[in-house]
């Protein structure tokens, strides 16, 4: 024993103590049990939530200023500009789908853009930012896909350079661009100067229905000109991939979406120090921790190497791959009876529950618009 | 009212659990630029129509 302490407390006090470590189950425990079950480090969480949290606290923390900064540069361009709520269809006729492109290590290895190049495919096409120039440039292009839009969620302002690729101002006038209010506004005018026309919409990250917070007072804010009724907010998922699966299904109410090029893992082989990341204390490009011991049971729950059963074939995740794919997968199977979701990557982690997996060849053949 | 006496144990270094070091080598992994979003109300989680 280090030191006796001593402390004065009243009986009800005490009485209330004794009742509630009864309660708590506690009863034939010694105090110092109890003790260590209100104030010790015993509470035990899941993967999941425990990667949730360390991601929330970092983003946060490098990215929350950024957040509130751009949204009060961008809003004279919000106000005077469209909600995404006009891409909803005024009438829902008949089942449609959409296919949404990431940039996954898949998509080049099965030629995805080819295929999809050179289908009839008369459905709709979201195409993440980071993918639009090489989408373009094989030829999945808005003069012949009509339904053609993209989306950014990044709020980087590296995310411009998708856009002020020349072949965006191509064909920038056809495509319709899906902006969050919180983007750096050198993305907004790199995509408007491309011709694009820009559409708002909010991205969920605190709002309290009952509470204060930045989405809620974002929406007051917005509301005040013009936008009477607000705007649509979203889930992002954390990134860009998930965000268009949302987009899909809730503003453009696509019934079956398809998913190519959404791998959230790398190819195996893939060097881990090949990998880059944001550092949650600098805001820096960090690469993969150097003194790590790969071989070690917490390693591997952190770095898991993943095995899909629907395409037979691996992917490693890093934890941000980790954290993306636990979201998507919760949210597909969530709508599972509102959506259908069809996973034509043909490799990656997302599988299971509610995600239907063929090749995108089988795919466009079923699926015509 | 009632005196009580506290005795305090010691504690001995000990190592990190499984849970600490999966916590330490998430923090040190690197983050995206983007959240998940959690709401008490799983209704306002996905989508909602207008904010």
């Amino acid at each position: 024993m280090l030191d006796n302490f001593s402390l004065e407390i009243n009986e009800n006090t005490l009485q209330n103590m004794k009742n509630v470590k009864e309660e708590m189950g506690f009863g034939s425990k010694s105090w110092s049990d109890w003790f260590e079950a209100l104030f010790g480090n015993s509470t035990k969480q899941s993967e999941k939530d425990i990667i949730e949290k360390i991601f929330r606290d970092g983003i946060l923390k490098v990215f929350y200023e950024d957040w509130v900064r751009y949204f009060a540069l961008n809003l004279e361009n919000i106000w005077n500009g469209h909600s995404a709520k006009k891409l909803i269809p005024k009438k829902i006729g008949k089942a449609h789908s959409a296919i949404v492109i990431g940039r996954g290590p898949s998509l080049q290895r099965h030629d995805h853009l080819k295929l999809l190049a050179t289908s009839n495919y008369k459905g709709t096409i979201i195409c993440t930012d980071g993918a639009l120039p090489e989408v373009l440039k094989a030829g999945v292009i808005p003069t012949k896909f009509k339904k053609f839009y993209v989306v950014t969620i990044d709020t980087l302002e590296r995310q411009k350079d998708f856009y002020s690729d020349p072949i965006c101002k191509k064909y920038g006038n056809y495509i319709k661009c899906i902006l969050p209010t919180i983007v750096p506004p050198v993305v907004y005018f790199t995509a408007k100067n491309a011709g694009m026309k820009i559409y708002w919409i909010h991205t969920l990250f605190d709002y309290k229905r009952d509470d204060v917070s930045f989405n809620q007072i974002e929406n007051i804010v917005v509301k005040a000109k013009n936008h009477k009724n607000g705007l649509p907010a979203i889930q992002t998922g954390a990134n860009v991939g998930t965000a268009s699966w949302i987009i899909a299904w809730s503003i453009l109410k696509c019934s079956t979406v398809a998913l190519i090029g959404i791998d959230h893992g790398y190819d195996v082989q893939t060097p881990w120090n090949k990998i880059k990341q944001i550092d949650p204390d600098t805001g820096r490009i960090i690469t993969f921790p150097k003194d790590v011991d790969q071989n070690s049971d917490v390693f591997k729950k952190a770095y898991p190497t993943i095995y899909n059963p629907d395409f037979d074939c691996y992917s490693k995740q890093t934890p941000t791959f980790v954290y993306y794919s636990n979201a998507l997968k919760e949210f597909i199977f969530r709508t599972r009876k509102r959506v259908k979701t069809i996973n034509a990557t043909e490799g990656g982690t997302i599988f299971g529950e509610g995600i239907e997996s063929m090749t995108l060849k089988k795919f466009l053949e079923k699926y015509k618009f | 009212m009632i005196k009580g006496n506290f005795k305090i144990k010691e504690i001995k270094e000990r190592e990190p659990t499984d849970q600490e070091k999966f916590e330490q080598l998430i923090a040190r992994s690197g983050v995206g630029s983007h959240m998940v979003f959690r709401s008490k109300n799983k209704d306002d989680e996905l989508f909602l129509d207008e904010l």
